[in-house]
């Protein structure tokens, strides 16, 4: 199924960690949009960390996907020989001034060129090859000079971080002289992702589009952040513990980097809302080449849903969402048993696959046990929205992080109102965006997050009060229908894409 | 009332005493004696009034009102006849000033904060504050990594509805990691005490943990509302399974009383944490929660007498005011 090999594509997707291996709404966004252009070829380079931690791929490729290949960055990969060299000295010269311009952001505009000039350098055989890198005098002397800006006293940390973060670059260098031709080249991340996307578009000249669904390098600054596998050898002389180590912060400002090449090289930089529009613009991206253009939904096939509910409004809250710490699960449960001692008959529906997160399901279950809410909450597993939001009385998003979550404009659709934590822009959603939007009302209610107590309020008062749901019912369709209708957000895409592929008018087939 | 208004027709006589004409012997004289009846009368009304504001006062109340308007002619009398009518006509309830709920925290200033040579802690909160860029807060948010979560908790919930999403995850992870290693244990120790081939004295034992591991997510305020009320009653429910095996677990009988006096109990928590005592557990651990009992109870010479049996110098540096202020 995943045997897809061709020279050439019309647009060639660029994907870390997601489209085909991992089921969720980026995924399902990606392959909407193959599936939506029949007529454009495909391409997919799939980035992973390593191979085992991926399993069967969970979507079908569409036909229109022409090529597909995997590649994973943190696998050790063919052996570099071992051989000390001198190096050359203008091209880590070079190497430096692009580490410097990205350090501190200046002359970021002929970025590109200095790229250009670095890229084929790292090519095996290259000046800046893998093996230049890993053994040469001057890499060495590089790497030496940049560690007096260090502020941790361990050298031999500090080198190996530095080999280990930057070995991946040299694998995607490599990636990037060999990807079939491809007309645009669209990505849905900066990272690694992103990064080669940046290089193909240096390399090739050829556009690169940049739709980000959540904010990458924001991710990986909090996961950076909550490790423990980075080491702070600072001595409790040394140590500020209101400074966090100088590895998380390096490790930070990597991504960083990352993200801002992507940026740099974008033709066209799509966020889902305003707020990540922002947060993009604020991480370097430059505001004229940014946009907004959210998640749809198919109004129609959902709209029909609402002629199955039954005239009274159910008492069932239902989070649907794969059981995973991000969903906050435990908020949805802790909610629920509050609600209940003011509703003894509430019922919450957890509907979404426990697979992802054993550990967490298995916690989410012990929780709902030591509450004694067994009565009340049931486990579902995966199941067709289609089957159950009819049978809902709320959906509730006790989410901590989120952008445009597709599940709040389906609920909307099939007359189902929301009630969320103020995360990514579940606000804009329940309570209206532009004047106009606002002006349909409140779709739901929002909360902030992690407080079962306020969110328990909501539900009853939504529960409870009939004249309420129903006029949240109804904004909630108006907003869907206006503004969040598939038709009208493929059509953004499709003249997105025109007008890219159009600057490569070069017929492909 | 009619005592009220010969107090006022008394000081009126009084004043016109004075203002007879200078030479008349016995015009001070009489002055002295209206002044003294007024007061008296004076003292007898508005004295009782002010004594029914306070649970445990002495009777010398009613000298302090006498003194007042006998030696503040006029002036006196109205500050205290004006006491009368608030209280005694229109109803006025002062509370007493050490009921806490009509004195307001103190807060936090960040931007005294500079000027501060020690606490490294404020200087941490200080940096959370939404003024700093989010490079800065974030740095800031990995001490609270190091801090316990018992201490830092109120400035992590504060943070879960920050504007910085970054923020608001760092927080909810530090406080979600938590709560999941107690529950961890928690679930452990049900899962054990669920299978039926357990002894009866480990399963005393696992009782008792779990009544420790529920208070743990009390004590560091892990839960709140609803579900906090819960666990603390799961605190209570494993403690007295312990207790009624083993009346003189002194733990066990501490954290009911700690329990209680979280639910507003604090006639029971005094009785527990009296068994407490009687189990021999540390006086050190128990003075400042029978005090806090005595207190919720207005027994305030009783906060006194508790506090004052505390080393002030191995106390809690948070408690040394309290006992300062309760023992002197």
């Amino acid at each position: 199924m995943l045997k897809r090999k061709a020279d050439k594509v019309d647009v060639l997707f660029l994907l870390e960690g997601t489209f085909p291996y991992v089921s969720g709404g980026v995924s399902a966004w990606v392959n909407q949009m193959i599936r939506t252009f029949p007529d454009t070829s495909f391409g997919i380079v799939f980035l992973g960390g390593r191979k085992q931690d991926y399993a069967a791929p969970r979507y079908e490729l569409p036909d229109n996907v022409l090529h597909f290949e995997a590649h994973y960055i943190h696998e050790q990969g063919s052996a570099v020989e071992t051989r000390g060299c001198k190096g050359d000295r203008q091209a880590f010269a070079s190497m430096s001034d692009l580490h410097d311009r990205l350090c501190y952001k200046q002359n970021l505009e002929d970025i590109g060129g200095l790229i250009r000039t670095v890229l084929p350098m790292m090519a095996k055989g290259g000046k800046l090859d893998e093996q230049q890198f890993l053994h040469s005098e001057e890499s060495w002397k590089m790497i030496t000079e940049r560690y007096e800006r260090s502020t941790d006293p361990s050298f031999t940390d500090y080198f190996w971080t530095v080999r280990i973060m930057h070995k991946p670059l040299w694998q995607l260098a490599e990636l990037a002289l060999n990807v079939p031709k491809a007309r645009v080249y669209h990505t849905v991340s900066t990272g690694y992702a992103g990064f080669l996307g940046a290089l193909l578009h240096f390399q090739t000249g050829r556009p690169l589009l940049v739709s980000e669904h959540g904010i990458y390098t924001k991710e990986r600054k909090i996961d950076l952040l909550q490790s423990r596998w980075i080491q702070d050898n600072r001595s409790v002389f040394e140590k500020d513990i209101a400074r966090s180590g100088y590895f998380q912060e390096l490790w930070v400002r990597f991504f960083e980097k990352l993200g801002l090449v992507c940026y740099q090289a974008a033709e066209e930089i799509v966020a889902l809302y305003e707020g990540n529009r922002q947060r993009q613009i604020d991480d370097g991206a430059p505001a004229a080449k940014t946009r907004c253009i959210p998640n749809g939904i198919n109004v129609d096939k959902l709209a029909a849903l609402r002629y199955l509910r039954s005239p009274e409004i159910p008492r069932v809250v239902g989070l649907i969402g794969r059981v995973v710490p991000i969903k906050d699960v435990k908020t949805f449960i802790r909610t629920l048993f509050i609600a209940s001692k003011q509703m003894p008959d509430i019922e919450g529906w957890i509907i979404g696959p426990e697979l992802e997160d054993p550990g967490y399901a298995r916690e989410c279950h012990e929780l709902v046990n030591s509450l004694g809410m067994q009565e009340h909450i049931r486990f579902l597993g995966f199941c067709q929205v289609e089957d159950v939001l009819p049978k809902l009385g709320l959906l509730a998003l006790s989410s901590i992080s989120e952008a445009l979550p597709l599940v709040v404009l389906e609920a909307f659709a099939a007359g189902v109102p929301v009630i969320s934590t103020d995360v990514g822009s579940c606000r804009q959603l329940l309570e209206g965006g532009c004047e106009e939007d606002r002006a349909l009302g409140h779709a739901g209610v929002i909360v902030p997050i992690a407080s079962p107590e306020k969110m328990a309020r909501a539900v009853l008062a939504l529960l409870e009060d009939s004249q309420r749901w129903h006029a949240a019912q109804q904004t909630g369709f108006a907003r869907v229908e206006r503004f969040y209708h598939e038709r009208l957000i493929l059509q953004e895409y499709g003249e997105l894409y025109r007008k890219l592929l159009a600057l490569c008018p070069e017929q492909l087939h | 009332m009619a005592l009220s208004i010969l107090a006022i027709l008394l000081q009126a006589a009084a004043v016109m005493a004075l203002l007879e004409p200078s030479g008349a012997p016995d015009s001070m004289l009489t002055f002295l004696a209206l002044q003294v009846l007024a007061s008296l009368c004076l003292a007898a009304i508005a004295g009782n009034v002010i004594l029914q504001q306070y649970s445990e006062t002495t009777h010398w109340q009613y000298l302090y009102v006498f003194a007042g308007c006998l030696f503040m002619p006029v002036v006196g009398m109205l500050v205290f006849f004006l006491i009368w009518l608030m209280l005694a006509v229109f109803g006025y309830n002062f509370m007493p000033l050490a009921a806490a709920d009509r004195v307001e925290a103190p807060d936090f200033v960040a931007k005294l904060v500079k000027n501060m040579t020690y606490g490294g802690g404020s200087r941490v909160r200080a940096r959370l504050e939404n003024g700093c860029s989010t490079d800065e807060r974030m740095s800031a948010m990995t001490a609270l990594q190091a801090m316990p979560i018992h201490l830092t908790e109120k400035v992590l919930r504060r943070l879960l509805s920050d504007q910085q999403e970054e923020l608001r995850l760092l927080a909810y992870g530090l406080i979600d990691g938590a709560e999941k290693s107690i529950m961890a244990k928690i679930a452990k120790a049900r899962q054990k005490l669920l299978d039926g081939n357990v002894p009866d004295e480990q399963r005393i034992h696992l009782h008792a943990v779990l009544a420790q591991l529920y208070w743990e997510l009390s004590y560091q305020h892990l839960v709140a509302g609803e579900v906090h009320q819960y666990v603390l009653d799961k605190v209570a429910l494993h403690a007295q399974t312990v207790l009624a095996t083993d009346p003189e677990d002194g733990l066990m009988w501490y954290l009911l009383g700690r329990s209680a006096l979280l639910k507003q109990q604090p006639q029971l928590a005094a009785d527990c944490l009296r068994r407490a005592e009687g189990c021999d557990f540390p006086h050190e651990r128990l003075r400042p929660w029978q005090a806090e009992a005595a207190f919720q109870q207005n027994q305030f010479s009783a906060v006194g007498r508790y506090l004052s049996g505390l080393d002030n110098g191995l106390a809690a540096s948070r408690l040394q005011p309290s006992i300062q202020y309760w023992t002197t």
